[in-house]
């Protein structure tokens, strides 16, 4: 008598569990995954987003014309580079009337920012008509202090071991209760250049000089891109020279990125002596890279405008080159800088290249043209990473939050673009 | 009609041509001569580094390089100095590259395999539509960020598990660095991976459905088999993207050349060592500059040799079910 | 004992027996109120015009249209009178009594001996290696495959010639041991002496198994089939005795295909 049973056996239930077990791996691999993408991402902002926020300390500052300009001849220059230390060691001495120790108030002045003094200046020579006056100033305060309020300090952690000692903490909590402490935007963060204090440190001179070196990726690589890729598919006859060229694309985007930066030392800096940590020699190289990524995306654009249209405008009597530039490349084009934006992305991420022609240099100043001595978003990143200052970390993920909404932007663009001008055949 | 005007139209037609062919000659020798920049590249490419790489050659002797099991490149500032010979071995690095590189396999293979057959075979069109990108979303970060994140986060939560069992691991170890590189390099195997396996005919599938395999055994023992070859494939081209990443490594693992295989020990890589040896003072002659580029040269053969290999494996496993 | 096999094999209930059978892929119908009964250890056909849901109907006596995500069925079929639609019925358990031979022979890119092997690996039939041998030969030798074969049993299934192939693959579905074997035009990619050799192999198949072959060709049907069942447009038209269906079909719409005016 055959066996007509279809229910559940023993065996099959076992089966049955293994594929249930299978199917678990699955996701779990794909849980590991996101939940690391997850993880890092809320790492990252939660460590950053504190930097978008400076502590400030409210001084009643008297601003004594005989030290600030005793000439009285309200030279901006000679204001802001007048000492400003006396003045606010005053207004401190004025809150905490009992500091007397000279020690002690100079231990007092280190809860403001060094660089104070200077913005101080800056103010004041900006609006000379303050001087003589008493004002209620907001300065930055130092790091310490500012890692302090954004509860970023292990109280754990013995005395001696802290750069903010017990007594500096009941200072910051005196003028916490006086409401002459505060966080604010740190408007400093997006205007000003690397600096070696943290409280200072801003990444305009680097987004500037990721900017400039985009700018001569794109000038560079969007052209020769789809020149070559509509050689590729246009023009080219299959022949040993288009298959070297083929093959030297396809190993080209398998290079590891350092490389290239070898070759922009070897040949743009040390052959052609091209100005050395500048966007220009930054730009070239970061076009060699993302041409590869460029020219194939463009090519399989290219590929898909349909045969019909070539053979149309052919058909009326127009040329291969009028063909091709009245009609494919404009229908591509779209898609080509798709491609094109996709590519420029994964250029602005890069760091590895940068280091090996110098753009890693401590750089104060905010680039204005290609040709000035820069670094770029991901090298910033890695400097900061790199510095010991504790205030810094909060500085680097923070560079990294700006650096993944400028990456999230063009991508969003190059999806938008697909979405709105690509053509479906 | 007369005879002159037919020969005049004869003439303009002729000089038209004449220029448009003079015009299309043109425009194909400056298409032609751009993509020649690509060529240009990769002879720059090779130059350069052969060319720094010959000088160093000159001055260390090849086989201590290939063979010399230490690596110290300090030069000696003064003739009769100790160790005033740098060693430049290069053993040490390459398998420095390759443990992290193991390891950040370790972690991907696993991970990138399981998501792509679970999204290729298992996944709604919808979880897959969300999925897939977020996947991709790994390999659009800049390694700068896991770099950041594998030095500031996981190494720390790494080196205290470990002390928490008694183990004494490195604050540079190569398991901080390899497993966030591994990360980075799950959607390079997935993504690969799920094209070849929705390559493998359906008509396979069918077949052991048919006599009553289940999903998963259909999957272990039909669908995965035939797609081996592009699997290798990917995992190839991963190994590669491994072996040449460096600022994941650069920020997380170590300086000291150590020639070790514990993972829980602070390892060195190429890149690492391209990165240290031509950042900050370089003196542009010296043997301790001109190494970098032999490293650069022996890593660019190294990579682009399993690139070749891989790109031949899946070649072939598309032609064989296209 | 003899009196009650001779009862049997008259009186006996369908192996197989659909009711009122809808398909739907999506928001199209495939199959429109199918009924019809296949009798045990017979061959029985579904011929029709291509498109006309044949093949359709015949996924759903082994559940394959579960692998289509849009396909829905409804309506109630039976095997040994059981409703293989019922949530107490294991697929896996269904597809094993009743195995499946494709249009297009698709062995595993696997050896010869590992495709045979396949299924009773899976279903964890054999008991000893010798035993899993000893069923391979035997599948190899009922498929008619086994002579052509024999040396090379650990070469790729894949180098095999079309028939054989398509032999290897009904090697593979016998091996299970299945009851009812379902074979969707298994001769279409086939030439007229390999065509011959597999309705042959039907033939002799049909002492030990049930068959349910779908064809495009009506000369195989009438060649090779007891019953045969005329579908058009997702709707059974005729089912009878093969010899009624070719001779005398009570249809006009049978007897416009069979007679080569439509299809």
């Amino acid at each position: 008598m055959p066996d007509y049973t279809l229910t559940t056996s023993k065996q099959l239930q076992r089966r049955h569990a293994a594929e249930k077990r299978f199917q678990w791996y699955g996701r779990i691999a794909i849980a590991i995954s996101v939940s690391f993408l997850v993880f890092m991402f809320t790492a990252i902002i939660f460590r950053g987003a504190g930097a978008f926020q400076q502590t400030e300390i409210g001084l009643n500052v008297a601003l004594e014309e005989q030290v600030i300009d005793p000439q009285g001849l309200r030279d901006a220059g000679d204001i802001s580079r007048a000492n400003y230390k006396p003045l606010i060691m005053d207004a401190m001495q004025d809150i905490f009337p009992d500091v007397s120790e000279r020690r002690e108030k100079n231990q007092l002045y280190r809860l403001l920012s060094s660089a104070s003094v200077f913005e101080l200046g800056e103010r004041v020579a900006k609006n000379p008509d303050l001087i003589g006056t008493t004002q209620t100033l907001w300065l930055p305060a130092s790091s310490e202090v500012d890692l302090y309020m954004k509860d970023k300090i292990d109280q754990d952690v013995p005395e001696e071991l802290r750069r903010l000692k017990d007594r500096d903490i009941a200072w910051v909590e005196t003028l916490r209760s006086q409401g002459l402490i505060k966080k604010s935007f740190n408007k400093n963060f997006f205007t000003n250049g690397d600096s070696r204090e943290p409280v200072m440190a801003g990444i305009l001179g680097a987004a500037l000089g990721s900017f400039f070196s985009l700018m001569i990726c794109f000038i560079i690589a969007f052209p020769l891109g789809i020149l070559t890729a509509v050689y590729l598919e246009e023009y080219a006859t299959k022949n040993k020279l288009t298959d070297l060229i083929e093959v030297n694309i396809n190993n080209l985007a398998a290079v590891p990125s350092i490389v290239f930066g070898l070759l922009g030392l070897a040949i743009f800096l040390n052959f052609f002596e091209l100005p050395r940590s500048t966007p220009l020699v930054g730009g070239m190289v970061l076009a060699l890279m993302a041409m590869p990524t460029i020219i194939i995306a463009s090519r399989s654009i290219l590929r898909s405008v349909p045969q019909n249209i070539r053979d149309a405008a052919l058909g009326l009597g127009a040329s291969k080159t009028q063909t091709t530039f009245h009609h494919v490349v404009p229908l591509a084009m779209p898609g080509m800088l798709t491609g094109t934006i996709l590519g420029m992305a994964r250029a602005l991420g890069e760091t590895a290249p940068l280091l090996m022609i110098g753009m890693i240099a401590f750089i104060v100043d905010v680039p204005k043209g290609v040709t000035d001595v820069a670094t770029a978003l991901p090298v910033q990143i890695f400097l900061w990473a790199d510095s010991p200052e504790k205030g810094f970390v909060e500085r680097t993920s923070a560079a990294i939050i700006v650096l993944l909404a400028f990456l999230i932007v063009m991508n969003l663009t190059a999806v938008y673009l697909r979405r709105k001008l690509e053509r479906r055949w | 009609m007369s005879q002159t005007a037919k020969t005049s139209v004869d003439l303009t037609l002729r000089e038209s041509k004449r220029s448009t062919f003079y015009k299309e000659l043109a425009i194909k020798t400056i298409l032609m001569a751009s993509s020649l920049v690509a060529i240009l590249t990769t002879i720059g490419i090779v130059l350069s580094l052969s060319f720094e790489a010959f000088r160093f050659f000159t001055k260390i002797p090849l086989t201590d390089f290939l063979f010399g099991l230490e690596w110290s490149p300090q030069t000696a500032i003064r003739a009769d100095q100790v160790g005033a010979s740098g060693k430049f071995g290069v053993i040490p690095l390459l398998t420095g590259t390759l443990l992290i590189s193991a390891i950040a396999m370790c972690v991907a293979t696993p991970l990138g395999l399981y998501s792509a057959v679970y999204l290729s075979e298992y996944a709604s069109k919808k979880t897959r539509n969300y999925v897939k990108p977020l996947l991709e979303l790994l390999a659009g970060i800049p390694t700068v960020v896991y770099g950041f994140f594998a030095a500031l986060v996981v190494a720390p939560i790494i080196r205290a598990t470990g002390s928490g069992m008694g183990f004494e691991i490195s604050s540079e170890s190569a398991l901080a660095a390899g497993m966030v590189m591994g990360i980075m390099l799950i959607p390079f195997i997935s993504s690969l991976s799920d094209d070849v396996i929705n390559a493998v005919p359906q008509a396979l599938r069918d077949a052991s459905l048919g006599m009553g395999a289940t999903k998963a055994e259909t999957i272990k023992q039909v669908v995965l088999p035939a797609a081996t070859p592009g699997i290798m494939g990917s995992l190839l081209l991963a190994i590669s993207r491994a072996i040449g990443e460096t600022m994941i490594v650069v920020m997380a693992a170590g300086l000291a050349a150590n020639l070790t295989i514990n993972p829980f020990e602070a390892v060195t890589t190429m890149t690492v060592q391209i990165v240290t040896l031509l950042t900050g003072d370089q003196e542009f002659d010296s043997a301790k500059t001109l190494a970098a580029f032999a490293i650069a040269l022996f890593l660019l053969v190294l990579t682009l040799g399993l690139n070749v290999i891989a790109l031949k494996i899946v070649d072939r496993y598309k032609s064989k079910y296209a | 004992m003899e009196l009650s096999m001779t009862l049997d094999a008259t009186t006996k209930a369908p192996i197989m027996s659909a009711k009122n059978v809808d398909v739907f892929y999506g928001a199209k119908q495939a199959i429109d109120d199918v009924s019809l009964d296949i009798a045990e250890n017979q061959i029985t056909a579904f011929i029709g015009p291509s498109g006309c849901g044949k093949s359709t109907f015949m996924r759903c006596l082994n559940r394959m249209n579960d692998t289509i995500s849009s396909a829905k069925v409804t309506g109630d079929i039976r095997f040994a009178g059981q409703d293989i639609y019922s949530s107490k019925v294991d697929v896996v358990a269904l597809r094993k009594r009743i195995g499946m031979v494709f249009q297009k022979a698709n062995p595993f890119p696997k050896s010869i001996f590992d495709n045979v092997a396949y299924g009773p690996r899976i279903h964890d039939l054999a008991e000893s290696k010798d035993h899993l041998e000893d069923i391979v030969v035997t599948s190899l030798k009922r498929a008619g495959l086994y002579d052509e074969v024999a040396d090379r049993l650990d070469e790729s299934g894949t180098g095999l010639s079309g028939g054989q192939q398509q032999r290897l693959c009904i090697a593979r579905a016998i091996a299970v041991d299945p009851q009812i074997i379902l074979m969707d035009e298994p001769c279409s990619a086939l030439d007229p002496i390999a065509t011959a050799k597999i309705e042959e192999l039907m033939e002799q198949m049909k002492e030990d198994y049930t068959i349910v072959i779908v064809t495009h060709s009506m000369a195989q049907a009438a060649r090779v089939s007891n019953k045969t069942a005329f579908f058009h447009l997702g709707k059974l038209i005729e089912f009878d005795e093969t010899d009624t269906i070719f001779t005398n079909p009570a249809n006009t719409l049978t007897q416009n295909y069979i007679s080569g005016r439509i299809g």
